[in-house]
């Protein structure tokens, strides 16, 4: 196979088989271990190795200095951008554009740009023209061209624009200054510095040989030339005339200029090596509908690779990072050993999410009255990862629980603290300069807890480094101000960069890289994934302060530069290959398209590849999952005998009408709920929905009229009993209430979210028109509130007469008139008409009266409990969504229809149709040829529990 | 002829739009090789960019070889060239390949994409923040802002007086209190152009509370008064009743007497009565108010003259005031918090940095009016000059008040300009699309003169038959709409319907009209069976689908070919439930159902999909027994394991299962602390879900929305869980082009694509839907208390008989127009066949459905001169429209496709790679070495790499910047680096005479590499030296005299060894 780096490393060590004296300078460091490697591969006896540097170390080298780290420079530049700007932004606002100040300054820097010429301001353009001798007319053209599209200097953007513009000439020089006397430097000062006094680079007797470069900065082509005129190095391409001798190819952009340089034209071989066009590589290109297919694809074109070949011939190159664990995943066996050269994304680790969660978790922390409330979508969230739950199982499931039961909003600090010492440290409300200390304990707190966890630990690590760097930063930074949010964006910010490297053997097994690293190296198979637009060339537009035109005048990199760039490293991979496979994904999102890479157009274009793009797509089935039926075994009859009443006269359990109403509804629903018990889903609501509306109500009214019974010792109400009640007494019931229901004690703080405390007040509302309801029904007597009745109903099945328990409570019974009033509250809209008494057991009707069923099975157990009951049972319902109509009525209406109907007068006169619809209910129940099946009725499983079993 | 350099092109439904916009652009472009530069083409979506860039090249690169003379494109290319056959080949030439080499500034790009280049240009001008991000998800930041307002409701007393009054008179009126979603509904507004349009005036009325409130209060104000006016109107009828001894059902109709309405006046929440259509006549005369035999009729007349009808004549003008109330507080409570939820919208998207997809518009607009064309190009980085925009019945006003200033830049200079679209097709007026401004809005802002139309009035896509078919239909629709809105809705300006369509008509092409086949139109009406429940006509056409695919198949029909098309993604679903049902049903049928959408096919349908899904819920919270029930019950379908008892029993596991359970709950914390993603590659193994190797599209398709999901957010499994719950009706399968499958696409998606046979089950929809809540904003004045405002009002029928009644009847024009429209593009997608089901009424009532205007205008002889007669091919009997026979073709043996081999097989990556471990790090000797502060391991790693002290420290300080360091560590290293250069053995090492060779070791032959710490080469000797770390070891020693040996016979020169040990600083000289 050809290989650029062997051919080199031949070519040097037959001229200087001396390797003590050779300075070898690649692009990267991976390009030179591999070259060390072929140079190992040559020699026969050992040897000294060459010095083998990349060109950062030689500039750094001779500059004596590393450069700061970004942020530390941003926070500098902040301080001198400050002491300019009149009204400077504050540091978070600062922050991204404080990075392409940066970036720019970087450039003008690399490219040896004049600052003070570059940031010159339009009224002097007159003056620089003549100053500016030293550009071309071109570049003149530029420049003016720039500058001559201010039409009207009038505009508001215009005149924002100059402002700022004015500003960077002088924050240029200040900012470096300023870094000078902190003993700071960007890169790009450092390569300037370095290029501005090539004199001082001493001879050296070491021998430099620069390999496989392509596009230099001005600093870089400046000392480069001055290593090879001053010091006699040597230079090495790694090109092809492909590109080289087609001026339209932009990938030989930078070459054709050097070649015809005064210094490094004569560095080029006489012949061109024309690799790319005489391979005549086999090409395929591949479309898959989503990103993550690309991985399979890769896994099966490997494994039709034929064993024993040698894997490091084989590339797998991914544009986009984010592929390399779907392709790890889906390596075929045969695969042996892997060289990843990108690194472990810490922030896919669930460490990292933790941390991360324990940040915004501060945001949602609140003091009140001296206590510190966590708010429980943030605590439940940690509680449920595994680094709080393997600390304190038993403590943790409990307080879930518990915030469960008593729908805590908000969780006090004090009961968080009681799991031990590391929640102690967990839950904490912090400033934002507490962060770091609180981060950093926790980090070690938990490395130390990670056992078994090798992985998590390394994770871990790579956390707590990046904080240090961080924390390190901001503590110089005393004068300016972060906030918390600020901290935590930052923080994203700065891990979704951090990877951690694989150890590994670089030079053995699988090569899977992304474009850049590919610089250099030579492969026999090449595998690109994403070769999309936006991937591979990666999404263009350079982020710039410089205009473009003025970046172009100036010498700065432009699109034009990039594009180059990449087109090279994409050219570069054909040098030697003999089998291509490009990859591309049809699938558009995030703003993506979706769109072939112009690399596959090029080719198609200009190396006459017909061959017809290969479709990959996955075959599109559904399994079908067909109806759920559970026969009545012998284990689920065992299971409906619980409901039958033993000998010594109690049941195990009974039915209650809303049991009975789901038995209707769905008896695969019933069986789930009740016989498999299969528990449903709590959460913990903010949204009051009517359940809890309609159930805070309930015991409001319990509670109102309770305490009207205390107070006055009396069972009776009358019509001047009610202004006091509605007057005095509605907002302490529903207080009490609220806390009965969220389980609270009596004296802890009811603090109400912005949601329950309009609750409350539209509750009141309700409350208050009860009363008047109420009101003007009385007098009455209360005879009892939630009480559970209870009553023996005898079926017949085949294995003969049994009783089965029913149990239902009573919202309310009172005596009005003469009548004994079964009261039902009601918080939806539940209608009170009925069309007969065959309907409210008739489960394929969908206007079933689910309520009237029940208020009627009320009237069923009290004259059940009250045998010696003579005074008509009247069912009566309260129902929320009609109790603010003008004749709001409650009874029950017998009515089908355009007939006038009949008010449910007595329940007793409704009795037998109604415990016959009853007994052949349950006799159905109890009858092991119906199984429990699934409803047809989808209706039905809108909301139910168990719909996603159902699939519905 | 003068020069307009201003074209539009006014293009039907498949009369070659993307040809002529691309010879269009080719003209421009050839002039020069880097003439593309300065074009910007702007296409719809995404997908008509990429298809529009591969047209461009597919021709240069054709061009560039072959020249066609019968090809239209080309000879318009040469004419307007001016060049031969030659010189237009090699023009092609050049040009293609300055376009694939400057691929960059190939400019053909959606509106959007355009739009945020210049925003994210104009970012520090604008005031926007630096590197945003462009959010596309606007629900869910209107849910993020809501939230916040609620949470405001304790500190703000005007919202929370506002909220309660709010819920408690949602109650009143028998409705639901949960505010939240009523809020989120009406809120959707501010990302809208419609709203944006008002919003400073919006703002200004709503800054002072008491503008609000004012409303409030004069709208309650009045209502009260028309309730009571209505009772005490209702007392004087009752009176008059009694005094003429009648009862309201003495009247005409008896026990439905429409005289009963008299004791509905004054309810609360309708107190006046409306009157049907026939009944507005009732209070003219009495004869309406008794029947003739009736024995009251005297009495009935003196009631009607003493008052009744007097009475009656109020109820209309009563009622248009109370429905003006009623839409004006209908949303005044969510209206007045609209500051708010401005402003906590303005807060989150600063906190947030983003640039939410609608606002880009906006800033646009402002970029431009605030700045010259040329200083945009300079900071854009391109120079258009020439503009060419398609589909531009669908540009927004905003987006033509961006575009426009730049429009006039170019063509001051004299360059030409192309606009492309057709307002018959112009389907999204609901995303801000502006039919007017391509119907007449441009050509007056621009002025006729700069304008050249151009019509493209042939049709290459379809055969005659569909042609003519069209033609004819086309014709009638819109008169038939226009007169239904003039007739229903009292729209005086309808005129717009029938302007849209002046140019409808389409001639064959010269190709098509010789063809055997001439295409067919076949559409049946299907009569609901009454008895049945309702829903009917959706069952009867699913049961028929897989007839008419089989038919088609046996026609020659491909799959590929056929196409569905359907209103709502809903009914996309059901086609596509029906159809893969069908199949599974029939595994042994000749005939093949696959179907395929990008729209309707949920992943959340998969099994392998809910079993994930429930297992990764059941992992966050195991105490969710119904999560733990559900996915096993999933692995049992999809295994075809029996489905009983001991499956959902609690505390029970059927026995062929246990072994699997057992081995998931040994496994539960493991997965806890992978990384989302693993997580889910190891529950699918862990389940076995891959290993049926069916629903794989699904399983991908899950996959990649895991891996999105990571990418964006923190990837928790919290985190996914409630994403999901919102992306599930979101998410779909994946589809690539060129797969043989019948496509489901809603209209909306099928607009621009063509199909040899589009199939139309569901032929039928309401025209002008006034139940969707839809919103427009309308001037309301009230002069007697001097304000005015605009207010949101929510559409409904009763605007009909209210103050903004003109508002609604504008509504309803432009609602009539999208309907048409709608049908137009759905009609014209078909090359050879068109195929419906539409459901028949006996008699038809109503006009609002489109139903009903095909039943009326198939089956009766309503032609126009000069088209097809479309009744002639109505077969009354069998209730069906047919036009055209079948093809001769036969059917094509369906070829199994196959799909092509892919791996997926899942490994963990662990077994392959690990991750590097650091010195001092986290491992557990590193925190035994933390704990002990010994940073040996650090302090080798830094000497090893140095030459000097200085340099050492150079080192050390990268490290510190590295973050492993900190500053007290970076002490303690720093101190115990100067005392291991106190002594002057050590120091000699470094920085002394002779040649320091550090990184450079000894290759040896095969490439592997001995790298002793320190070599140093002197005149008489050598030295090796090696650092250590803990305790001693001899083998080190070993090692040394290795080193030494090699370095002598490398340097020629007598070597001395020695063993560093870095804690204790001791130095052993090693012997050879
Ligand atoms: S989802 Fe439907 S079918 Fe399933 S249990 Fe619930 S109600 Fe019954």
């Amino acid at each position: 196979m050809h290989s650029f780096l062997r051919n080199t490393a031949a070519q040097i060590l037959e001229e200087y088989p001396d390797l003590q004296k050779l300075v070898i300078v690649l692009p990267n460091r991976r390009a030179g271990l591999f070259f060390t490697q072929h140079l190992g591969s040559l020699i026969d006896k050992p040897s000294w190795m060459p010095d083998v540097k990349s060109i950062e170390d030689i500039f750094y080298q001779h500059a004596g200095q590393r450069p700061a780290d970004e942020l530390s420079l941003i926070f500098e530049l902040y301080k001198v951008y400050q002491t300019l700007h009149p009204e400077p932004e504050t540091f978070d606002r600062f922050y991204f554009w404080g990075e392409m100040i940066l970036k720019d300054f970087n450039d003008v820097d690399q490219f040896m740009a004049d600052a003070s010429k570059l940031y010159h301001h339009l009224s002097e353009i007159k003056e620089l023209e003549s100053d500016l001798g030293f550009l071309s007319d071109s570049q003149l053209e530029l420049i003016r061209q720039f500058w001559n599209s201010f039409q009207r200097q009038d505009r508001n953007h215009q005149e924002k624009f100059l402002k700022f513009w004015q500003l960077l000439s002088p924050l240029y020089t200040s900012f470096k200054a300023s870094l000078e006397v902190a003993g700071m430097a960007y890169s790009g000062m450092l390569y300037r510095k370095v290029a501005e006094s090539l004199d001082q680079i001493s001879k050296t007797d070491k021998h430099f040989v620069f390999i496989g470069f392509n596009a230099f900065t001005a600093t870089e082509e400046m000392l480069i030339k001055h290593y090879i005129t001053a010091i006699g190095a040597e230079i090495f391409w790694d090109i092809d005339s492909y590109y080289m001798e087609d001026k339209n190819q932009e990938a030989g952009l930078f070459f054709r200029a050097y070649r015809n340089d005064k210094v490094f034209g004569p560095t080029f071989p006489s012949e061109i090596p024309d690799q790319i066009q005489n391979r005549d590589a086999k090409i395929h290109v591949y479309a898959t509908p989503l990103k993550s297919n690309q991985a399979n694809l890769v896994g099966a074109i490997l494994e039709n690779v034929i064993d024993g070949e040698d894997w490091k011939e084989t590339v797998v190159i991914l544009p986009d990072e984010q592929m390399l664990f779907p392709i790890l995943h889906t390596l075929p066996g045969q695969v042996d050993k892997v060289n990843v050269t990108m690194g472990y994304p810490v922030k896919n680790a669930p460490v990292y999410a933790f941390l991360e969660a324990l940040l915004e978790m501060q945001r949602y922390v609140k003091t009140e009255d001296g206590k510190v409330l966590f708010y429980h979508q943030a605590v439940r969230n940690l509680l449920s990862s595994t680094y709080l739950k393997s600390v304190n199982p038993g403590f943790v499931q409990k307080l879930l629980s518990e915030v469960q039961e008593h729908n805590m909003i908000h969780i006090p600090q004090s009961k968080l603290h009681s799991g031990g010492k590391f929640f102690e440290l967990v839950f904490q409300q912090l400033h934002a300069d507490q962060l770091f200390p609180y981060l950093s304990t926790l980090m070690e707190e938990l490395a130390g807890r990670l056992d078994e966890e090798p992985l998590q630990r390394s994770y871990l690590f790579q956390c707590f480094k990046q904080l240090n760097r961080l924390r390190e930063i901001f503590e110089k930074q005393d004068k300016i101000t972060v906030d918390r949010e600020f901290f935590i964006r930052l923080f994203r910010q700065v891990f979704r960069e951090v990877k951690l490297p694989f150890e590994g053997e670089p030079l053995q097994g699988l090569q899977i890289m992304g474009v850049l690293e590919s610089r250099n190296l030579d492969f026999r198979r090449v595998i690109i994934c994403n070769m999309n637009e936006d991937s591979f060339p990666p999404s263009g537009g350079i982020n710039s302060m410089i205009p473009f035109n003025i970046r172009r005048a100036f010498g700065l990199p432009v699109q034009e530069q990039n594009d180059a760039i990449y087109a090279y490293t994409f050219y570069r991979l054909l040098h030697s290959a003999e089998e291509v496979h490009m990859i591309y994904t049809t699938a558009s999102d995030q703003g993506k398209s979706g769109e072939k890479s112009r690399y596959i157009h090029q080719m198609m274009v200009e190396m006459g590849i017909n061959k017809k793009e290969e479709v990959i797509y996955v075959p599109i089935d559904l399994k079908s999952h067909g109806e759920i039926t559970i026969e009545k075994e012998p284990e689920v009859m065992k299971l409906l005998d619980r409901y039958v009443i033993r000998p010594d006269g109690s049941s195990h359990t009974n039915f209650s009408p809303s049991a009975l109403s789901m038995y209707m509804d769905c008896r695969l629903k019933f069986y789930l709920r009740y016989l498999a018990e299969i528990k449903e889903k709590e959460e913990v609501k903010e949204e009051v929905d009517a359940s809890v509306f309609g159930n805070i109500a309930h015991y409001s009214m319990e509670f109102l009229y309770e305490g009207f019974q205390e107070r006055k010792k009396r069972v009776w109400l009358d019509k001047d009993d009610f202004g006091d009640l509605k007057k005095n007494w509605v907002y302490p019931a529903i207080e009490k209430a609220v806390r009965k229901f969220y389980h609270l004690e009596e004296e802890a703080d009811t603090k109400l979210s912005g949601q329950m405390a309009i609750v409350r007040d539209v509750l009141k509302k309700y409350i208050v028109r009860l009363l008047e309801v109420d009101e003007e029904a009385a007098p009455f007597k209360i005879i009892s509130m939630e009480q559970a009745h209870h009553a023996k109903f005898e079926i017949f099945t085949p294995l003969g007469n049994i009783k089965v328990g029913l149990k239902g409570f009573i919202d309310r019974v009172d005596e009005q008139n003469g009548i004994v009033r079964l009261i039902d509250y009601k918080s939806g809209g539940d209608k009170k008409t009925f069309p007969h008494i065959e309907s409210l057991f008739d489960r394929d009707d969908k206007q079933r009266n689910k309520a009237v069923m029940q208020t009627m099975y009320y009237g069923l157990l009290y004259q059940s409990m009250h045998p010696e009951n003579t005074l008509p049972l009247k069912p009566a319902l309260f129902n929320f969504k009609e109790i603010f109509q003008e004749n709001f009525n409650p009874y029950l209406l017998e009515k089908s229809g355009r007939s006038n109907g009949i008010e449910v007068y007595d329940y007793r006169d409704y009795q037998d149709g109604y415990e016959n619809g009853l007994k052949s209910l349950l006799e159905e129940l109890y009858d092991s040829d119906v199984p429990f099946d699934q409803t047809s009725d989808l209706e039905k499983c809108k909301y139910c529990a168990y719909k996603e079993i159902c699939g519905r | 002829m003068e020069h307009r350099p201003f074209i539009i092109y006014k293009s039907s439904a498949g009369s070659g739009k993307t040809y002529t916009l691309t010879m269009e652009y080719l003209k421009l472009a050839l002039q020069h090789p880097g003439a593309f530069r300065n074009i910007l083409a702007v296409t719809f979506t995404n997908k008509a960019t990429q298809e529009m860039k591969e047209r461009i090249l597919k021709e240069l690169t054709r061009l560039k070889t072959t020249i066609r003379h019968d090809e239209k494109m080309d000879i318009e290319i040469m004419k307007a060239l001016a060049v031969d056959e030659e010189g237009l080949k090699l023009k092609a030439a050049e040009s293609l390949t300055c376009i694939l080499h400057d691929y960059g500034r190939f400019s053909v790009s959606t509106i959007d994409s355009f739009f945020q280049k210049v925003v994210r240009a104009f970012a520090r001008e604008v005031d926007l923040n630096a590197k945003f991000e462009v959010e596309m998800d606007q629900d869910g930041v209107l849910d993020r802002v809501v939230d916040r307002v609620v949470a405001k409701v304790m500190e703000d007393e005007f919202l929370h007086r506002w909220l309660v009054d709010y819920a408690i008179e949602q109650i009143q009126n028998g409705k639901s209190w949960d505010i939240r979603r009523n809020i989120k509904e009406l809120g959707k507004q501010i990302f809208q152009e419609d709203f944006k349009k008002f919003a400073t005036e919006i703002k200004e009325f709503l800054k002072e509370e008491q503008h609000i409130k004012g409303l409030q209060a004069f709208s309650r104000e009045r209502k009260a008064q028309i309730i009571h006016i209505s009772r005490q109107l209702k007392e004087e009828a009752n009176r008059i009743r009694i005094a003429n001894g009648l009862e309201w059902t003495d009247f005409k109709g008896g026990s439905t007497s429409f005289a009963k309405r008299f004791d509905k006046l004054g309810e609360r929440i309708n107190p006046i009565p409306e009157l049907t259509d026939n009944q507005s006549q009732f209070p003219e005369s009495e004869e309406h108010w008794f029947t003739k035999t009736s024995k009251n009729k005297d009495a009935i007349i003196a009631a009607f003259h003493q008052g009744l009808g007097h009475i009656m004549a109020q109820f209309e003008p009563l009622l248009i005031k109370w429905n003006t109330l009623e839409a004006i507080s209908n949303n005044i409570f969510v209206f007045g918090i609209f500051r708010n939820l401005l402003e906590e919208l303005t807060l989150l998207k600063d906190e947030e940095n983003i640039l939410l997809i609608s606002d880009a518009n906006e800033f646009l607009k402002e970029i431009t009016k605030e700045n010259d064309a040329p200083f945009i190009y300079e900071k854009v980085g391109n120079q258009y000059r020439n503009y060419l925009i398609d589909e531009f019945q669908d540009t927004s006003g905003f987006q033509w008040a961006s575009f426009k200033p730049l429009l006039e830049n170019s063509f001051a200079q004299g360059q030409t300009n192309l606009l492309v679209g057709d307002v018959k097709q112009s389907i999204y007026r609901w995303r801000g699309g502006e039919m007017r401004l391509l119907l007449e809005e441009v050509e007056r802002q621009i002025g006729e003169k700069s304008i050249r139309n151009e019509k493209l009035d042939t049709n290459f896509r379809s055969l005659p038959n569909i042609i003519a078919f069209n033609n004819a239909l086309f014709k009638k629709l819109p008169i038939a709409f226009e007169d239904a809105v003039k007739q229903d809705y009292l729209a005086k300006d309808a005129g717009i319907i029938s302007r849209a369509y002046e140019d409808v008509h389409q001639k064959v092409s010269v190709r098509k009209s010789t063809l055997p086949f001439q295409g067919k139109v076949k559409i049946e009406f299907l009569e609901e069976l009454k008895e049945e429940e309702e829903g009917k006509f959706e069952e009867m056409a699913l049961s028929r689908l897989p007839g008419m695919v089989m038919a088609l198949q046996d026609r020659g029909y491909e799959l590929k070919d056929i196409a569905f098309l359907v209103r709502t993604k809903k009914e996309g679903e059901s086609i596509a439930d029906t159809l893969m049902a069908f199949n599974t049903e029939n595994p042994d049928s000749d005939y093949r159902f696959d179907v395929l959408s990008d729209e309707s096919m949920y992943l959340h349908k998969s099994a392998t999909v809910k079993a994930l899904l429930a297992g990764l819920k059941y992992l966050h919270s195991p105490d969710e027994t119904v999560q733990f029930k559900t996915m096993w019950y999933y692995c049992a379908v999809l295994k075809d394991e029996p489905v009983d008892h001991s499956l959902f029993a609690l505390n029970d596991v059927p026995d062929h299962l246990k072994e699997r359970v057992k081995s998931f709950q040994e496994k539960e914390n493991a997965l806890l602390q992978l990384p989302l993603m693993e997580m889910l590659e190891e529950l699918i193994a862990e389940l076995g879900l891959q290993q049926e190797g069916i629903e794989l599209a699904y399983i991908s398709g899950f996959k990649e929305a895991v891996y999105d999901f990571a990418m964006k957010n923190r990837a928790d499994l919290a985190g996914f869980l409630e994403w999901w719950e919102e992306q599930q009706y979101k998410k779909t399968v994946r589809i690539p082009d060129g797969h043989n499958a019948m496509r489901i696409l809603t209209i909306h998606k099928s607009k621009g694509l063509q199909f040899k046979v589009v199939l139309m089950p569901f032929l039928k929809w309401t025209i002008f839907d006034t139940g969707k809540g839809n919103v427009v904003w309308s001037p309301f004045e009230d002069r007697e208390n001097q304000f005015s405002a605009i207010i949101p009002l929510t559409l409904n029928k009763k605007l009909a008989k209210s103050d903004f009644n003109s508002t609604y009847a504008e509504e309803a024009v432009l609602a009539h127009l999208d309907s048409l429209n709608m049908i137009y593009v759905a009609l014209t997608r078909a090359e050879e066949v068109f195929w419906g089901l539409v459901p028949y009424k006996q008699e038809v009532k109503g006009l609002n459905y489109l139903q009903a205007h095909l039943q009326l205008l198939l089956s009766s002889n309503m032609d126009t001169m000069g088209e097809l007669s479309l009744s002639e091919y109505f077969d009354k009997e069998n209730k069906v429209f047919e036009l055209g026979d079948w093809p001769e073709h036969s059917k094509v043996p369906a070829k199994e496709a196959r799909a092509p081999h892919l791996r997926w097989a899942y490994q963990n990556w662990t077994n392959l790679l690990e991750v590097r471990k650091y010195a001092v790090d986290f491992s557990e000797e590193g925190m035994e070495q933390r704990k002990k502060r010994s940073f040996g391991l650090l302090v080798h790693e830094i000497l090893e790499k140095s030459e000097s002290l200085e340099n050492a420290k150079l080192q050390m300080q990268d490290l510190y910047f590295e973050g492993r360091l900190s500053k007290e560590e970076k002490t303690i290293v720093e101190k115990q680096l100067d005392d291991l250069f106190a002594n002057p053995l050590f120091a000699s090492w470094f920085h002394s005479e002779g040649e320091l060779l550090s990184e450079q070791g000894i290759l040896l032959p095969g490439g592997k590499q001995k790298r002793p710490d320190k070599i140093i080469i002197r005149e008489k000797e050598a030295i090796v030296v090696d650092f250590k770390t803990g305790e001693e070891y001899g083998k080190y020693e070993k090692q040394v005299r290795e080193y030494m040996h090699l370095v002598q016979e490398l340097s020629g020169k007598s070597t001395k060894g020695y063993l560093c040990y870095l804690e204790s600083g001791k130095i052993l000289e090693i012997l050879n």
